[in-house]
């Protein structure tokens, strides 16, 4: 029996306005177009990010390990000259209002950020300024992506802006360095900067990084680093941050070795605090009305509660020929389906869930691989579990909140625990066409789950076996958090 | 991705839109916003079409996402940020003309717009979607018995809150 008031609720509930259907279902398809072109769509407003990310996913992490939990080493060469300006007194903090969302989507943000990044002259001499972006509402601190979810770390920044440079006489492959300005809540900035030391808060590395440390100034005014970034000429990027106040001020540059690079991103840095400081907008910073720019949304299926690392296997290094990586989800809502491509989401059965999920899809394109039009596909999926080894028996068991979507049959896996991996034939009754195998590692509390098709089951075994051992030896590579977690933990 | 794939994407689509579309309004009360967060989901189930549609009912993947979008946002603006005067006056009754003890449709949506954003959450799963409450716990993450203690205050807040505006006339 319902009520009078569970009657009206009812109405109230279902009586949307009609949207123009049309439009909607354009505007549906160009998001999908942009969540293919570009994963990381938060990342993408400050360039910084998304770059760092979006490569991270593609093309996977370069081989060398150089984070060893809170004892990340400094990198082997050179050694930076100390910049000219840092004992400049800055203000310990800064008087921000708070961040105001309001009830019509728009924001009322502490601050705007002046034009404070140097051009020509005040600039390095290969570099020349390109372009700006206005100020938004999602971050990176030293060119590491920073989480905006409630449950991530804190503190988190609340805006920044960012300016970007080419060499000179480039040709326009992407920008050679740039400057962002963070602002953060009132008296945190200082902690971010000590957590971004050891990567452990919501701005974190996702891929391997070297502290470099900025000499004469301690980690919460001054640091440097170096950072994988496969998607770049030579392969790092180089990487300054400062902080006056609340804000923090860092600068990126590829323009040569570390320490060319490095002095570059130092000169960006200390030119944008000069003119920060000059500007004396920190000494009473006025809101400003803030909305999203077209295209742009805060709506995103994030809920991840800390940075996994890219650990993606590079199809280059494993030799699998026409093996093309697809863009994967920086993070995701998925983790009611660990295995992904095997498994079906079960409503009805509660088990393990993830509280942090990436992913990275493969296609083996190529002549005579694709079925009736469909080519077959391999998934990569890392799921971080409050206990990973109940999550894995859960899923061997088949009694989890996810179940094996056809007949899976599990074999052996030579040199392999039995206890902490899972190979196994599954049968593909999707698409009907291809062989698919099902390859599980689990490695502490991070399950990585491989789900390959190929035209024969030798091929797809490969496949998963290698990706699988792969991803976990890139793991293993990565190194450990402060709590012992994967990547920055919490 | 083959024709029958395409086909059965678009089949999907249309008849998904309107429900993924009505979820987010009846969680946000607001066009844009549901706009925006039900065409986010259907793009995300778009674009992963082939794996989704084996793995799960990908209405039911869409409409998870919506939710955890949704309370993820409110979460925020609950915990963490500060409410302007302009949302107060935004959420502000839109008519009080009847005083009496049936609950006015303006009074009610006011009232629904002032709920906590999980009691908002379990009242659309359980009255827009018609889910059992062991659906809604699932989607929400939380135990069936949650579910309708949480339901319970949600109506006892409305009930109340609806016929005090009507009553009074006020915001809160």
């Amino acid at each position: 029996m319902t009520t009078q008031l569970e009657d009206q609720l009812r109405d109230i509930l279902r009586d949307a306005p009609e949207p123009d259907w049309h439009a909607f279902r354009v505007a549906v398809d160009e998001r999908a177009g942009r969540q293919r072109r570009a994963r990381m769509l938060r990342g993408s407003l400050s360039g910084l990010a998304a770059a760092a990310a979006a490569a991270a996913i593609a093309i996977g992490l370069a081989s060398s390990p150089l984070f060893e939990g809170q004892r990340a080493r400094p990198a082997v060469t050179g050694t930076p000259s100390p910049s000219s300006s840092p004992s400049v007194a800055v203000p310990d903090t800064t008087a921000f209002q708070p961040k105001v969302r309001l009830a019509n989507g728009r924001y009322t943000m502490p601050m705007d950020f002046p034009d404070v990044a140097p051009r020509r002259t005040s600039a390095p001499e290969a570099l020349t300024r390109t372009g700006a972006t206005g100020l938004s509402a999602f971050s990176s601190l030293a060119s590491a992506p920073c989480l905006t979810e409630e449950q991530a770390a804190q503190p988190q920044p609340w805006g920044s802006s960012a300016w970007d440079y080419d060499s000179v006489g480039a040709a326009g492959a992407g920008p050679d360095a740039g400057v962002e300005l963070t602002g953060w809540p009132t008296g945190t900035a200082s902690t971010a900067m000590r957590q971004q030391d050891e990567n452990s808060g919501a701005c974190a590395f996702d891929t391997m990084f070297a502290k470099v440390g900025w000499p004469g100034l301690d980690v919460t005014l001054g640091n440097q680093f170096v950072v994988d970034a496969p998607e770049v000429t030579g392969g790092k990027r180089y990487a300054a941050v400062r902080r006056v106040g609340d804000v923090t001020v860092s600068a990126w540059a590829v323009t040569g070795g570390q320490e060319a690079s490095l002095s570059a991103a130092r000169r960006l840095v200390d030119g944008a605090v000069a003119g920060l400081l000059r500007s004396k907008v920190l000494e009473s910073p006025t809101p400003v009305a803030y909305e999203w720019p077209n295209g742009m949304t805060e709506a995103s299926p994030d809920g991840t509660e800390f940075i996994l690392p890219a650990i993606a296997p590079s199809p280059a290094t494993l030799g699998l020929g026409p093996f093309v990586q697809q863009p994967g989800m920086m993070r995701s809502a998925m983790g009611t389906v660990p295995v992904f491509g095997a498994q079906v989401g079960d409503p009805v059965h509660p088990g393990e869930k993830a509280i942090a999920v990436r992913e990275a899809e493969y296609v083996l394109s190529g002549v005579g691989q694709e079925s009736a039009g469909v080519q077959p596909q391999t998934n990569v999926v890392w799921s971080s579990f409050p206990d990973g080894q109940k999550a894995f028996d859960e899923i061997v068991a088949n009694r989890g909140t996810a179940r094996w979507y056809s007949r899976t049959q599990r074999e052996p896996w030579v040199g392999h625990d039995a206890a902490t991996t899972f190979l196994a034939t599954q049968e593909d009754t999707w698409t009907g066409s291809f062989a698919k195998q099902v390859a599980l590692r689990l490695e502490g509390d991070v399950l990585i789950a491989v789900v390959s098709q190929a035209k024969t089951q030798a091929e797809a075994r490969s496949i998963a076996t290698r990706l699988a051992d792969e991803a976990a030896a890139n793991l293993a590579a990565f190194g450990r958090g402060p709590d012992g977690r994967p990547g920055n933990g919490r | 991705m083959s024709d029958t794939q395409g086909g059965d994407l678009d089949a999907w689509l249309d008849a998904a839109m309107p429900k993924i579309y009505g979820l987010a309004y009846a969680l946000t009360g607001e066009r844009t916003a549901a706009e925006d967060l039900s065409q986010e989901a259907l793009a995300t189930v778009v674009r992963k079409w082939g794996r989704v549609a084996q793995a799960q009912s990908s209405t039911a993947y869409a409409r998870q996402i919506v939710v955890n979008t949704f309370l993820s946002q409110k979460r925020k603006r609950w915990s963490r940020e500060v409410v302007s005067d302009d949302v107060v006056q935004e959420l502000g009754p839109v008519s009080a003309d009847h005083a009496d003890t049936v609950v006015t449709r303006d009074a009610l949506l006011v009232a629904l717009a002032g709920l906590p954003p999980r009691q908002r959450a379990a009242v659309t799963l359980r009255y827009f979607e018609d889910l059992p409450d062991a659906a809604v716990a699932e989607v929400m993450g939380c135990t069936v018995g949650t579910v309708r203690s949480t339901i319970h205050h949600a109506l006892a807040t409305l009930r109340s809150g609806a016929v005090a505006r009507d009553l009074k006339g006020v915001s809160s």
